[in-house]
């Protein structure tokens, strides 16, 4: 394929789509705002595609390993099959059958996941969380103020927790939020400049 | 081996085993603890009650079952106190999983029994994934972007729905979220249309919420579950929240004890290897 379309082409179509997007933002231009609110849905359905897309090329992976022998890969594809046809069979995604299976299933399964980390966390404070050094000793430190302070029985310690997270964990998520933001900015610059081609699939095959 | 070696080896179940009776303690032995009410929670409160009878609230259930410990007494909260103020809802989410999330709360709640379907409450179910182009396309223009609800019908026909096209016509925005998604309300919406937004947020991501509170761009956040069983006794109404509190003050006092007991027998098994 020729240069001009794996590179050049989508290059101008990023920087005019982008540009158009922040100019958008900026100005209240009718034609420029009803362009980018149908940009919008486009991107949107693209999404949408590209998940269907990512299930099929789940399946066609974990169908590949059911013949080798994969049998954990079966509730996988089964799932993938029984939603679908639950879904077919019933006409709905809220028909009883469809809710019984999802709040059966997933439902149960999603918190039971999360519980175990709970089981974790006790199991590491028993055997894990040791005073070696003073690095270690601020972690435990905070941890016990953190653990009761955010809870009625710790009342009294609400104050120190409170300041912990408004002061010191505010503080570091700021910092963070905004050195994440003006980086995105220049990687959009240079996206939008045609400088950043990373994601073009050419320079990928390379 | 002496005893306290024999400690530091104690099988991990032991110590799961008692948090499980730790957490399971105020489910059979019914209890309260006094709660003080955090700032955030009470901003956003005395944000609710300014709010006049019949301003549209939406509700954004963005997460799965496995934050419903700590997000859904918030959403059942904001359901039964939107029901006691008349203010109308939209129900929607970000999340492929949340429609079920959403049924789960209505549910809980009675919402079919006790409120109007298309009068003063719609259900949009899933509008599509967080992160793309989505969240700004609704908030640009409701109607172009969904023309169907969850159940199918059409969007024309809801009574509700007929003046409500753009962000500019939503009152408040009660986010709930494990975090996807909180950015898209946040700048696309909140920031360009103005509208308020309601952060409720488990605790782990709570962090993430709080710069925006005292930035002036949301009006409230709940902390995690903690902030839930606050949001429950300003709003007078009761869930999970206030009892899952109690389960999880045990659980964490029972964490701290071990962590102490850990590290007392771990300095009483170093000095007597010194001694030895």
């Amino acid at each position: 394929m020729s240069r001009v379309v794996k590179i050049q082409i989508p290059v101008v179509i990023l920087g005019f789509t982008g540009a158009l997007m922040a100019t958008n933002f900026f100005l209240n231009v009718k034609i420029i705002g009803d362009i980018s609110a149908q940009l919008q849905i486009w991107s949107a359905i693209v999404a949408a595609i590209s998940l269907g897309l990512a299930t099929f090329n789940l399946s066609r992976q974990h169908f590949s390993r059911i013949f080798k022998g994969n049998i954990y890969s079966i509730s996988l594809i089964g799932s993938l099959i029984l939603f679908p046809l639950l879904y077919i069979i019933t006409g709905s995604t809220y028909s009883s059958q469809y809710s019984w299976i999802y709040n059966n299933f997933v439902g149960t399964m999603y918190p039971a996941m999360y519980g175990l980390v709970g089981f974790a966390m006790a199991s590491a404070c028993y055997r894990s969380f040791r005073v070696r050094n003073i690095d270690s000793f601020l972690v435990c430190f905070l941890a016990v103020i953190l653990f009761l302070g955010k809870v009625p029985i710790g009342a009294a310690l609400t104050p120190a927790a409170n300041w912990l997270m408004d002061v010191l964990n505010t503080g570091g998520y700021r910092g963070v939020t905004l050195g994440v933001g003006i980086g995105l900015l220049a990687y959009c610059l240079r996206l939008l400049l045609g400088i950043e081609r990373a994601w073009l699939s050419e320079l990928k095959e390379r | 081996m002496s005893i306290v070696e024999k400690l530091l080896r104690l099988d991990k179940r032991y110590v799961e085993a008692v948090l499980i009776i730790a957490i399971a303690i105020p489910f059979y032995i019914p209890m309260t603890l006094p709660l003080d009410i955090s700032p955030e929670t009470m901003e956003g409160f005395h944000f609710l009650e300014s709010l006049p009878k019949g301003s549209v609230v939406q509700i954004t259930y963005d997460y799965t079952t496995g934050a419903m410990a700590e997000l859904q007494p918030s959403a059942n909260a904001m359901v039964q106190y939107s029901m006691k103020r008349g203010l109308k809802l939209i129900m929607l989410t970000t999340w492929d999983s949340g429609p079920m999330v959403i049924e789960m709360s209505l549910r809980d709640v009675n919402a079919y029994g006790k409120m109007k379907y298309g009068e003063d409450f719609v259900n949009l179910g899933y509008i599509g994934p967080y992160g793309t182009g989505t969240v700004p396309a609704f908030a640009k223009d409701i109607h172009e972007m969904i023309k169907v609800d969850w159940y199918g019908n059409k969007l024309e026909d809801l009574p509700m729905m007929k003046n409500i096209r753009t962000a500019k016509d939503i009152g408040l925005i009660f986010h709930l979220t494990t975090g996807g998604g909180f950015t898209d309300w946040l700048y696309f919406v909140q920031a360009i249309y103005g509208t308020p937004m309601y952060s409720a947020a488990v605790a782990s991501q709570a962090s993430m919420a709080m710069p925006f509170l005292k930035t002036g761009q949301l009006v409230g956040v709940n902390n995690g579950l903690r902030g839930a069983a606050e949001f429950e006794l300003l709003t007078g109404t009761y869930g999970f929240g206030q009892g899952g509190m109690i389960s999880q003050s045990f659980a964490n006092v029972w964490l701290v004890i071990a962590m102490i007991l850990g590290n007392v027998l771990y300095f009483a098994s170093k000095s007597r290897r010194v001694k030895e």
